[in-house]
């Protein structure tokens, strides 16, 4: 779809949202591994 | 339920959940989105009906987001178990992403729809009060250094904040508003055909799928970060 006259609108939102999604998921699996590693380090 | 508040206990489980919510998740997002293209466009809207199909999630998620956040504080204010606070704590920001995910792809719908960006009416204001009340919380926890104190003053804004929910839900109904009444979770049946439902719930279980995926490995997180901390005080100077 080319989202005619609306298409602005419409892959401006989905690109937004993928966006921040894909960033929460990154930060969150970093976080995770950042903060088993240093766990790890100190044992 | 109280076997799994020990945070040993809870790891084991959370780590044996999170790939398959992950990867639900991820098989919800390409079918919800194969649908959702795929679906004809609506004979009013056009083509911004597919908006729906990540505007509406967004909006659900934030508010269970803020539900559940709520449901763990008073846990944590109750029964003092640091578990439940960490849980809390750790929707936070999940809850803050989703709500302005919802109010961005409100706000790029409701520009062609509406003709405006933004009115301030009961739905919108009443949703970006719920931002507000994200984001006041993550501050109020970084402002207080006791940690113990912090999760006690942060869990009552959180049930104070509660009171939005049910503002926010039927805000629609209480005022005249520019934002659409309720059309699908209402008594009597959705209002939109099946076509655009399909696509929409599935979208809905998806991004559901993925804030349990985060919430959960951020939970993890702070547990291996105090593990840590307490590791290095245990060592001493």
């Amino acid at each position: 779809m080319n989202g005619g006259d609306y298409g602005f609108y419409v892959w401006t939102a989905y690109g937004v949202s993928f966006a921040g999604l894909a960033a929460a998921i990154v930060l969150t699996v970093l976080g995770r591994m950042r903060a088993a590693k240093a766990l790890e380090k100190l044992k | 339920m109280l076997r799994y508040a020990n945070p040993t206990r809870f790891l084991q489980l959370s780590s044996a959940l999170v790939p398959w919510l992950g990867a639900a998740s991820a098989a919800l997002f390409a079918i919800g989105l194969y649908l959702g293209f795929r679906v004809p466009p609506d004979y009013q809207q056009g083509e911004t009906v597919r908006v729906m199909f990540i505007h509406v999630p967004a909006a659900w998620t934030a508010m269970m987001g803020y539900g559940l956040m709520a449901a763990a504080s008073l846990v944590g204010l109750v029964w003092r178990h640091p578990l439940a606070d960490t849980a809390a704590r750790a929707a936070a920001p999940l809850g803050a992403l989703f709500t302005a995910l919802g109010l961005v792809t409100g706000s790029l719908w409701g520009r062609p729809m509406w003709g405006a960006w933004w009115v301030w009416d009961g739905r919108l204001t009443s949703f970006l009060l719920l931002e507000f009340l994200y984001l006041g919380y993550i501050a109020l926890w970084n402002a207080i250094e006791d940690e113990a104190r912090a999760a006690r003053v942060c869990a009552i804004l959180a049930l104070v904040g509660a009171v939005n929910l049910p503002i926010i839900e039927f805000s629609v109904d209480w005022w005249t508003t520019l934002h659409q009444g309720e059309s699908i979770l209402r008594k009597g049946g959705p209002l939109i055909s099946s076509v655009y439902l399909w696509p929409l719930f599935t979208m809905a279980l998806a991004y559901t799928f993925l804030f349990f995926t985060l919430w959960l490995l951020r939970i993890e997180t702070e547990i291996l970060r105090r593990r840590a901390r307490n590791a290095l005080l245990a060592e001493g100077p």
